[in-house]
């Protein structure tokens, strides 16, 4: 059983990891931030500029890391189904659920290549123009990893669906309701409204809170991470994962293909 | 003979609103070392009831097992090989590579010799290097019999197999599914082609709308009440006159001086052979006539179209 999750899995990442998209992505990631050398010409000091570049750096990750995290997702399963190459594989003595852990697991890892790839080309022209190497690094990584990572599994689930367009849709809503939950939160408790208040907790029960993992501010301002904060990141993003898991695999038990 | 599937009334009903009933309570038994053709025309159900056997879509009622297992569980799939219509292929694994990859899946080592062996047994050793996406189709469904033979399957579905072959490539298929029943490997064909069909199956069972309404073996399928006498006279002009006494029974005359006859029935048969030896005519041949299977699909399924009434009064 292990031994097939993990074929599926190693499969999945070397046929997500050869397409061509992908590469085009990353691409655009370094043509983006190989327009750095324009921020000389804005800033005052070379730590403004520094900044800058870090904090438009960080965004265009953001941004890149969701279009990836909703390509791979959204067609990782479902060109399969399609394909009917899932028939060859259902069709073995096994549950849906190990093709689909398989899928997630392979998924989510040719996610965190990308971003890594992506944090990696960041902090290297950082240390190429100032000198200077990224302290902060590591804990960008590791909540934009967690990040990426629910997104990617939010989009394999959605991308069950029958249309497109519904999955994307979904992905697109999650995403945009879940990095506003501060806010929303904020905004329903000044209303004062209990229903209101009972209606946004439900929501964010099954949306995630990207909240948790928005640790942009705090790097920008080299404020410290707190080793408890950083472990109740992780668990949010392990239970969320397992949830985003365990629902996919009983979705996929219920199709018929 | 071991049985391999068994199905009884199994039934798919789908919609939400409007509920349609796409397989309506289908029984078919498929024995070890036997090739069953399923045919019918386009959405006859032949397809859907394929999937719900291998658990690739639910069965609604009804109940169906496979090596004694009940579908559709992990159970009732060890030895089940699936080639689907019009699959497509991964486009990142070489020929060696899909096989091995799945024969790695159903828990074999995947070690060189036994892929090495499945592929030289049809024929595509010399293209193991080769992008499976870059194979013609003949070469690719090759390739998916040896990922069936890898993991060592005992029962095979095949989904329209014989669509988009050219004429080498259908009669290599059919030599594979003949030496495959020989291995008392049990075979599922779904096909329109009935011609095709008819050289490689055991049993047919026609489907329409869902429904079975003809399955037997292919020799009685075929076979008719009809008997052909073929008889040779001395002249043409002999011929002539014989037939003209037997204008009731439908024949035709054969140059130079020969007459078919066609009987409905047995009934006349004794008669119209002790007519024709003593006239001076010389039996050829007293044969039954088997239908093609082109001609009972096509005789089924017009007596299952409803009659069209005639316009206004």
């Amino acid at each position: 059983m292990l031994s097939r999750i993990r074929l599926i899995m190693w499969d999945t990442f070397l046929d997500v990891a050869r397409h061509k998209m992908l590469m085009v992505h990353l691409v655009f990631v370094c043509i983006s931030l190989g327009l750095f050398n324009l921020f000389g010409h804005f800033s005052t000091t070379p730590s403004l500029e520094y900044r800058m570049i870090q904090d438009v750096g960080l965004s265009i990750i953001s941004l890149f890391g969701f279009l990836i995290a909703l390509f791979i997702g959204s067609t990782t399963l479902r060109d399969e189904i399609q394909r009917k190459t899932v028939y060859a594989i259902l069709t073995l003595p096994m549950g849906r659920w190990e093709l689909y852990t398989g899928k997630f697991l392979g998924t989510l890892l040719a996610a965190v290549v990308n971003v890594l790839i992506m944090l990696g080309i960041l902090t290297g022209l950082l240390y190429l123009k100032f000198g200077v190497l990224w302290t902060g690094f590591q804990w960008v990584a590791l909540f934009m990893l967690f990040e990426f990572a629910i997104m990617t599994g939010m989009v394999l689930l959605f991308s069950l669906a029958d249309s497109l367009i519904v999955c994307f849709s979904l992905s697109i809503f999650c995403v945009l309701i879940g990095n506003m939950a501060e806010h929303v939160q904020h905004l329903v408790r000044e209303a004062d409204i209990p229903l209101l208040s009972y209606l946004t907790d439900v929501v964010y029960c099954f949306i995630p809170n990207f909240g948790y993992f928005n640790i942009k501010f705090k790097i920008l301002k080299d404020l410290t991470i707190s080793p408890s904060f950083a472990l109740w990141a992780a668990a949010y993003a392990a239970c969320y994962l397992l949830f985003l898991l365990v629902a996919g695999s009983w979705a996929l038990k219920k199709k018929d293909l | 003979m071991k049985e391999l599937v068994v199905t009884e009334e199994i039934t798919k009903i789908v919609g939400w609103w409007k509920k349609e009933t796409i397989v309506d309570h289908v029984s078919i038994t498929l024995h070890e070392g036997e090739i069953m053709g399923l045919l019918g025309p386009n959405g006859a159900g032949k397809t859907t009831t394929m999937k719900m056997l291998l658990g690739l879509t639910a069965i609604s009622s009804g109940s169906a097992r496979m090596f004694g297992a009940p579908v559709p569980t992990p159970a009732s799939r060890i030895g089940v090989g699936f080639l689907p219509e019009a699959i497509q292929h991964p486009d990142h694994l070489t020929v060696h590579e899909y096989v091995r990859f799945h024969a790695r899946l159903s828990g074999l080592s995947g070690n060189g010799s036994l892929v090495e062996e499945h592929l030289r047994r049809v024929e595509m050793w010399d293209h193991r290097d080769r992008l499976i996406i870059d194979c013609s189709k003949g070469m690719r469904q090759r390739a998916d019999i040896a990922r069936l033979l890898a993991r060592r399957a005992r029962l095979i579905f095949l989904d329209e197999p014989f669509s988009g072959l050219d004429p080498c490539g259908q009669v290599m298929l059919k030599e594979l599914l003949v030496s495959l029943k020989e291995q008392k490997i049990g075979i599922l064909v779904n096909s329109h082609a009935a011609g095709i069909l008819a050289d490689v199956c055991d049993r047919v069972c026609v489907m329409n709308k869902g429904k079975i309404i003809l399955s037997d073996s292919l020799e009685t399928l075929l076979k008719t009440s009809q008997t052909r006498v073929t008889t040779v006279f001395s002249s043409s002009a002999a011929a002539s006159k014989f037939a003209e006494g037997r204008s009731s029974v439908p024949h035709r005359l054969i140059e130079p001086a020969g007459l078919e006859f066609l009987l409905e029935d047995s009934a006349g048969l004794n008669e119209l052979v002790q007519a024709i030896l003593n006239s001076d005519g010389k039996l050829a041949e007293v044969v039954p006539v088997m239908l093609t299977l082109d001609q009972l699909f096509v005789r089924v399924l017009s007596e299952q179209r409803p009659e069209v009434t005639g316009g206004n009064a």
